[in-house]
């Protein structure tokens, strides 16, 4: 099998919280197992700056640019072009894949990548509509980024099919690879179930995007209907405050908890305290959440928007249209389903969850999407202005072409040997750096 | 093996093609246009007469402004002005409204507490921007303007803002009729006549009255404010009009669902 080098770009990534960040880090470790080389690309956290290991030395470089607006950089297009290519050229990077259609860091690496005449591939996490005038905007950008890039992967096939409308790809040029679970993390554990009373779990951001304003509906009605009925709710966000309003006013302080924001790892035990799982989405590409639920052996009780009804079989989701009415009768159905027994053990669940999806088939089925994308020709500057042409922004070949030109006149100024060269300098340096330290730390002991 | 059909679109199935084939159900979901178009030809046009209308109140301030400054008006017959219209308007708004009698000392009471407020305060608006020069004034008037046109909805702020253009005039009490002037004409006028007239005889009132001011005054800006005018209250709203016919919408299941109560 030939080794390929491969870079992520995303400004979403550790220690952020969410599916692309998750996405990327499962699929390069997927891949380092599968015996490639990856690296990741993320602009700096605060302090986190350079370049940090993390399991089995997935590398992740920090690049030291400032965040501009809701995580994002400030899509300058040739500020990091030096930055970024010498990193592409010290790792060797054969393939650079992106991630979401919020981040201007892929955006910007996947450009200058396709100048290097390196392959990219694009991956969309995120669902959009065609109504305002925001929509509009960021569809044209994205048409305007995809029109050169050589793949895109959706997570869903909704997604594709949205995709495809905004960004008018050709359809062939995108797969379709959902997300995974890590379900060896997410097991059932009954025994933290409460006994006498029945649980139902909602973690999410608190945000409008997540449907909050239908749980404060749900959760009095529920309550009211249901005396041994208890709600347990993860995740921050500005939406806390109508929930607390709700919990106050209808005076449920023993029966709604909220835990504020959890860390994923210990989602689990947050999942393995209920007996419901409740999902009040407006949109999603593919929602984790529900996967993640189901693998711990809840029943999945969510609303029918988006990529939803793909991701997991009837028989373990109770799928409602987006309404209180609908979502409460959900609700119902779930619970007088679980006082008659009429659900599935929760570890034949997880079993069969564990069969449908895991990272490695998913690592796969991207490595065919990768070997596909490497065997493509090289496209020249001409034929790459070209397919820019299709998106019918005139000035956008101006910022092409000017970023080629200052690349190559970085491949004048910086030429391509120096760049390994210098990698190779600072590696020794480093190792004299650490091998000082080490004796530093004999000596003293 | 590109293009043969998948049956169920799942994503927890294995269906032996590449992920990249799609079949015959690709873009089964979308809709175009499913939602008609909203739009009603008059009540463009009852928008744009609105615009129009406070275009022409702003015109019309100005002009008090100006004659104001150059000493052509005395405040004492703006003030007198002010107070007719005012009355007037009042006891009309009484009639329709069937006020009670403890509305009236409210009314009274915010009235009297204005009137003596923007009189004491008069000499501190007057010098509060003395140090700016006027064309700086001027300025930053005209671009207040422009916002307050375009955020009609703007409300009581602006008010306030055009009285930094109080400093260029005689004296505290030119200052005191500049600020009734605009309280009236900016908050309380748009108030009450959209209630008891039809926004576009009321334009078409405001600007005839506003051509004749300016047809004694200065004849460029009677043309210009008159190309203006029939430029917002006709071209505008037909082309509006018109083009509804190229907006095309598309919708399908990744639109984000709306919440109904």
């Amino acid at each position: 099998m030939k080794c390929i080098y491969y870079s992520m770009v995303s400004d979403f990534f550790y220690p952020n919280m969410g599916g692309v960040e998750e996405h990327i880090f499962n699929l390069a470790q997927c891949l380092l197992n599968r015996g490639h080389k990856v690296i990741v690309m993320t602009h700096s956290y605060g302090e986190r700056v350079g370049i940090r290991y993390m399991t089995n030395g997935l590398k992740v470089y920090y690049l030291p640019i400032k965040v501009f607006y809701n995580q994002c950089i400030l899509p300058t297009q040739i500020c990091s072009i030096p930055l970024i290519r010498y990193i592409f050229i010290r790792e060797e990077i054969d393939i650079i894949h992106g991630h979401s259609a919020f981040s201007a860091l892929a955006h910007e690496g996947m450009l200058i990548g396709r100048l290097m005449r390196l392959k990219t591939v694009f991956t969309d996490h995120s669902l959009f509509g065609f109504a305002d005038t925001s929509a509009i905007l960021t569809n044209k950008c994205l048409e305007l980024s995809l029109s050169d890039c050589h793949h895109c992967i959706c997570v869903s096939h909704i997604g594709k099919e949205n995709t495809v409308l905004r960004a008018k790809v050709q359809k062939e040029k995108v797969s379709v690879i959902p997300n995974a679970v890590d379900t060896a993390l997410f097991t059932p554990d009954i025994s933290k179930r409460s006994k006498d009373c029945i649980t139902i779990v909602i973690v999410s951001r608190l945000v409008y995007r997540k449907g909050m304003d239908f749980l404060a509906g749900v959760i009095p009605e529920i309550c009211k209907r249901h005396e041994n009925v208890q709600f347990l709710i993860g995740g921050d966000g500005p939406k806390r405050w109508l929930l607390e309003e709700i919990r106050e006013r209808n005076q449920l302080q023993h029966r709604v908890t909220l835990l504020g924001s959890v860390e994923h790892s210990k989602v689990k035990n947050v999942l393995n305290k209920g007996h419901i799982f409740l999902n009040t989405s407006l949109t999603e590409a593919y929602c984790m959440a529900i996967v993640e639920a189901a693998s711990c052996g809840l029943q999945v009780v969510s609303t029918k928007v988006g990529g939803i009804p793909e991701v997991l079989p009837p028989d373990l989701i109770y799928l409602v249209e987006p309404t209180v009415s609908a979502l409460i009768d959900g609700v119902e159905k779930a619970i007088s389903d679980y006082k008659a027994g009429n659900i599935i053990c929760p570890t034949e669940i997880h079993k069969r969850i564990s069969k449908y999806y895991n990272w490695h088939n998913i690592a796969k089925r991207t490595e065919i999407v990768y070997n596909r994308v490497d065997d493509e020709d090289i496209r020249s500057l001409g034929e790459q202005l070209m397919n820019y042409l299709e998106a019918g922004v005139l000035p956008y070949l101006l910022v092409v072409a000017w970023c080629y030109i200052v690349l190559q006149f970085l491949e004048y100024s910086v030429p391509r040997k120096v760049c390994i060269h210098f990698s190779v300098v600072f590696f020794m340096i480093l190792k004299k750096f650490f091998s000082n330290i080490f004796l530093h730390i004999f000596t003293v002991h | 093996m590109m293009n043969s059909s998948i049956n169920v679109k799942n994503l927890y199935e294995f269906h032996g093609q590449a992920d990249n084939c799609t079949d015959k159900s690709f873009h089964e979901n979308l809709k175009k246009n499913s939602k008609p178009a909203s739009v009603k030809t008059s009540k463009i046009f009852i928008f744009c007469a609105k615009i129009c209308f406070k275009l022409s109140l702003i015109m019309i301030f100005m002009i008090i402004f100006s004659s104001l400054s150059n000493g052509t008006l005395i405040p004492f017959s703006v003030f007198n002005i002010n107070s007719i219209i005012g009355f007037l308007c009042y006891s009309r708004y009484v009639i329709i409204s069937n006020h009670r009698v403890q509305n009236f000392s409210k009314d009274l009471h915010v009235f009297i507490i204005f009137l003596v407020f923007s009189y004491i305060l008069s000499p501190v608006f007057k010098n509060l921007t003395e140090t700016v020069s006027t064309d700086t004034v001027y300025a930053l008037t005209t671009f207040m303007f422009v916002i307050h046109l375009l955020l009609n909805k703007y409300g009581l702020s602006d008010v306030s803002l055009t009285q930094s253009l109080s400093i260029t005039l005689p004296s505290t009490l030119h200052a005191f009729c500049l600020l009734l002037t605009s309280v009236q004409s900016f908050v309380l006028l748009p108030k009450f006549l959209f209630k008891i007239a039809n926004p576009v005889s009321l334009c078409l009132f405001t600007v005839s009255l506003t051509a004749y001011i300016l047809y004694n005054t200065s004849y460029i800006l009677l043309h210009i404010f008159l190309l203006i005018s029939l430029f917002m209250q006709l071209i505008c709203p037909l082309f509006f009009v018109k083009w509804q016919v190229y907006k095309e919408n598309i919708y399908g299941p990744w639109d984000e669902a709306i919440i109904q109560f």
